[in-house]
């Protein structure tokens, strides 16, 4: 009905989200809280959401152990319970599940292109051994492989890659 | 009993200057308003972080204000002529539910958080501006002076009366169609096919009741049609486009939704006979899946396709939607252009007739 050409001016951005630096100590002793610094940025078009999503698959919930220190963020983080519906396979609230662990999510909207974002978070392990952490930033519209970080690699309770990261917690 | 008797007001108040530019002060209140309003909903589908002070608010509380000031004009000119007719009445009551939705959307945002589209205190906002526009077009119908049989208003306070009465109505057709009401306490989302239904017979029939009342109140003469209709466009594009950056490349599309409107203009103006109300209607009736772009594709989209409208989708998904959805609509949507063309008719007849006494 429309002319092609014009139709073909309306173009859809694909974004590209990339985590540019995970910063976490390799070990901590029980009782020490560490610091969590994830930093994130857009290297492909606008976005007209980003989230940038840090898990704790070991937690059941994140309340004395998990808390915000400081972000940039446009969008106050939040932290999503276990239980919780949250969207997945990177079609967002098209298809719901219930987190199985708890995790902040941080997001711009809308996240332009080149802009760079961060949190800093403060973790308490309230147990030894590996406590680990997952880390993914998703683009929204989510339209191609290009529209999620990672690429590959463990696929998380939304159907989604996650980077694995962890610290070894040891006894005093 | 004729709701358009008029000349009362202009008797009692020799030309009745004062009471006309207490109903324009209202007409031009919600105009801001409902315009204010609708660049707020934008915002918030943009998920743009917002305070008390920003832009759509400050356009909606002076809207709210100038309202006020013509309720209370009006309110001083009736008292002063000692006789409150019934459109008076109703701009007070309109204003008083415009400024009360201030204090009941802060108690209701305090018990409940964040409110969607259809909410208690956004119907009585809504209710506001729908009685208080319609109430002070009225109002300037009874009360100015006639200016000769055909022509009730001079050309700009036509448009100064018919816009807050279109954008507010249209306003009232939005909040009960789009999905944007569900929150964490209450789901008040429509349901989707009732929601399309709704749209699809009430924004044609308030398109055309609005052209046409345009049209005749002005002098049955080619221009003021066209020019309310441009005004609509201009408005809705600031709105409901310009904040979107990814629907910049749509604007020269949306401004050319202005065709349909002249060619009803010209219809009437040139063809008159009962023949050309009926098709005016029907072209104002089907340019209504254009003018009502680009909110309307997340009413049709829950029927439709069902994805998620993210903002630079806005438009892709709307253009798919013309040949997916607007083949099914364009009947009902023309039909519904000549019974809202053909109610206008019988109102402004009354009116016509009503100052002839």
């Amino acid at each position: 009905m429309l002319p092609q050409s014009y139709l073909d001016s309306v173009r859809v951005p694909k974004p590209e989200p990339v985590i540019t630096d995970v910063t976490l100590p390799d070990s901590i002793q029980l009782g020490q809280t560490f610091t969590l610094h994830v930093t994130a940025t857009n290297r492909g078009d606008h976005a007209d959401m980003q989230i940038v999503s840090v898990a704790f698959p070991n937690l059941t919930r994140t309340d004395g152990i998990v808390t915000i220190q400081k972000h940039d963020f446009k969008q106050t983080p939040v932290f999503i319970k276990a239980g919780q519906e949250i969207g997945a396979g990177y079609v967002g609230p098209q298809r719901i599940v219930a987190a199985q662990y708890p995790a902040v999510e941080a997001s711009n909207r809308p996240w332009e292109k080149g802009v760079t974002s961060s949190i800093e978070l403060a973790i308490t392990p309230q147990s030894e051994g590996r406590f680990v952490v997952f880390v993914k930033a998703i683009g929204l519209p989510h339209n191609g492989d290009q529209a999620h970080w990672p690429s590959d690699g463990i696929i998380d309770h939304q159907d989604e890659f996650v980077s694995v990261y962890s610290v070894d917690v040891t006894k005093t | 009993m004729n709701y358009f008797e008029r000349g009362t007001v202009a008797r009692m108040h020799g030309p009745g200057r004062k009471v006309v530019i207490g109903y324009a002060l209202v007409s031009i209140g919600i105009l801001l308003a409902a315009s204010g309003g609708t660049w707020d909903v934008t915002n918030h589908l943009l998920n743009k972080p917002e305070t008390f002070f920003a832009p759509p608010h400050a356009v909606l509380y002076s809207g709210a204000a100038s309202a006020l000031a013509g309720a209370v004009l009006v309110m001083s000119a009736s008292r002063s002529a000692g006789r409150f007719d019934w459109s008076s009445k109703l701009v007070m009551a309109g204003t008083a539910l415009l400024i009360s939705a201030g204090p009941i959307d802060f108690v209701w945002h305090s018990a409940f958080g964040l409110d969607g589209l259809l909410s208690p205190p956004h119907s009585v906002l809504v209710s506001g501006m729908v009685t208080s526009s319609i109430a002070a077009a009225a109002g300037m119908v009874r009360s100015y002076p006639q200016i000769e049989r055909s022509r009730i208003l001079p050309a700009a306070l036509v448009i100064v009366a018919m816009l807050p009465v279109w954008i507010s109505v249209a306003g009232l057709v939005h909040m009960f169609s789009l999905p944007f009401s569900r929150t964490a306490y209450f789901d008040f989302n429509p349901d989707s096919n009732f929601a399309a239904v709704f749209a699809t017979l009430g924004f044609p029939f308030v398109t055309a009741a609005v052209s046409y009342a345009s049209w005749a109140l002005a002098g049955r003469r080619f221009g003021v049609l066209s020019a309310a209709a441009a005004a609509f466009i201009f408005i809705n594009t600031f709105t409901s486009i310009v904040p979107n950056d990814s629907l910049a490349t749509t604007i020269p599309f949306y401004v050319v939704t202005v065709i349909p409107l002249v060619m009803a203009d010209i219809i009437l103006s040139k063809w008159r006979s009962a023949r050309a109300l009926l098709v005016a209607g029907a072209v104002a009736g089907i340019a209504f899946f254009m003018l009502y772009y680009p909110l309307i594709t997340h009413t049709y989209n829950k029927v439709d396709a069902e994805k998620t409208v993210w903002a630079s989708l806005t438009a892709v998904i709307y253009f798919e939607m013309i040949e997916s959805v607007y083949p099914l609509v364009v009947v009902p949507a023309a039909a519904m252009g000549m019974l809202g063309a053909m109610a206008s008719e019988r109102m402004v007849r009354r009116a016509a007739l009503a100052g002839l006494r």
